[in-house]
């Protein structure tokens, strides 16, 4: 690989690009490849399954053994509430390279004092989430405890292909929360998609110490592709 | 640390009229601390960011980086309880991983 190819990697990456780069085994000339049409060539569907799969793949193609290595782009956290809590996940998620939003229409939380350092949108959820860029990569998290602001906010989530959606409450106001969602016309089984109560079971206490157990359950869902069956999870969340 | 940290901070070397030399992990079999795809920067004077493994192995594919510089080519590189190299830089995951370790050309 050669500094050009170094520099394009790190520019298409700053635009926030998928793409991958393609290398032969035992030569150091790299190929960016980016999936720009709606028809792929073979390598282009090669490059697609290494970025689903966020993983390093190695194929033989044409008798050649390619090393196909995908970049995508950071992950994103879409945080409702300007909370204390939120202080730390900001921090914690960086941390995890993910992108973070924080969205608060509530102006003494959402201040450039508390959050220095962070994307804050001071609006209704329901009034940005149309122009969040809202994927497969895309974590949603609802930390203020006030069904105004979490609700709408969990309706887009539900409808959209984010990855993980969490909500802060007790075990009794999930289940007021999940009453709420099916009177509104969601399933059970699309509903179970909420993570509620939110977090892994440590025993949090403090409002990093739930930042931590709520991340740690983001990262579980990332690399679980079936958190959401298993066992464990309906024990915890159960409790 | 993002793989393209790793890059950014071996592109800045490069800028700085440094050689750099770039390990990937290409492949790993049971239990291995970094995916395939981690990826690794080594400076001619040894500097080096990112991993490719939990510290297991860095040592020998700098001292690897190093022979390169004076020669460079891709170069494979096993390591694993089969390997005795392996045993020496001690690999106590239990785990085999191979890295692919190149050095990064630079076009002025």
């Amino acid at each position: 690989m050669d500094n050009k190819i170094l520099e394009e990697i790190i520019r298409l990456n700053k635009d926030k690009k998928p793409f991958c780069t393609v290398s032969k085994i035992n030569d150091d000339n790299v190929e960016i490849i980016i999936l720009d049409k709606k028809e792929l060539t073979d390598i282009q569907k090669l490059a697609q399954d290494a970025l689903l799969k966020d993983q390093l793949i190695i194929t033989n193609y044409k008798n050649e053994e390619l090393i196909i290595n995908p970049f995508n782009p950071p992950l994103n956290i879409i945080i409702i509430g300007a909370v204390h809590i939120s202080q730390y996940l900001s921090k914690i998620a960086k941390l995890l390279d993910f992108d973070v939003t924080i969205i608060d229409p509530r102006e003494a939380f959402a201040s450039k004092e508390r959050f220095p350092d962070d994307k804050v949108i001071n609006s209704w959820p329901e009034d940005c989430f149309e122009n969040l860029n809202i994927d497969n990569r895309t974590a949603i998290v609802t930390l203020t405890h006030e069904p105004s602001l979490d609700d709408p906010a969990i309706t887009y989530a539900l409808n959209s292909s984010c990855f993980y959606i969490g909500a802060l409450g007790s075990k009794k106001t999930h289940n007021n929360r999940i009453e709420r969602l099916k009177d509104s016309g969601f399933s059970e089984d699309i509903i179970k998609r909420v993570n509620g109560p939110i977090g892994l079971p440590i025993n949090a206490a403090k409002p990093n110490e739930i930042a931590i157990s709520i991340m740690s359950e983001i990262i579980a869902s990332l690399r679980h592709h079936n958190y959401l069956d298993l066992d464990m999870r309906d024990d915890w969340k159960s409790r | 640390m993002s793989n393209i940290e790793v890059l950014s901070k071996a592109n800045d070397w490069i800028n700085a009229g440094h050689k750099v030399a770039l390990a990937t992990v290409l492949k790993t079999w049971g239990s291995a601390p970094r995916r395939a795809g981690s990826q690794l920067a080594i400076r001619d004077d040894g500097h080096m960011i990112g991993s490719v493994s939990g510290g297991c192995v860095e040592g020998d594919v700098v001292a690897n980086a190093l022979d390169l510089f004076d020669n460079p080519k891709v170069k494979i590189i096993d390591y694993g309880i089969t390997n005795d190299t392996a045993w020496e830089v001690g690999l106590a995951c239990g785990g085999d991983i191979r890295i692919r370790l190149e050095i990064l050309r630079s076009n002025g």
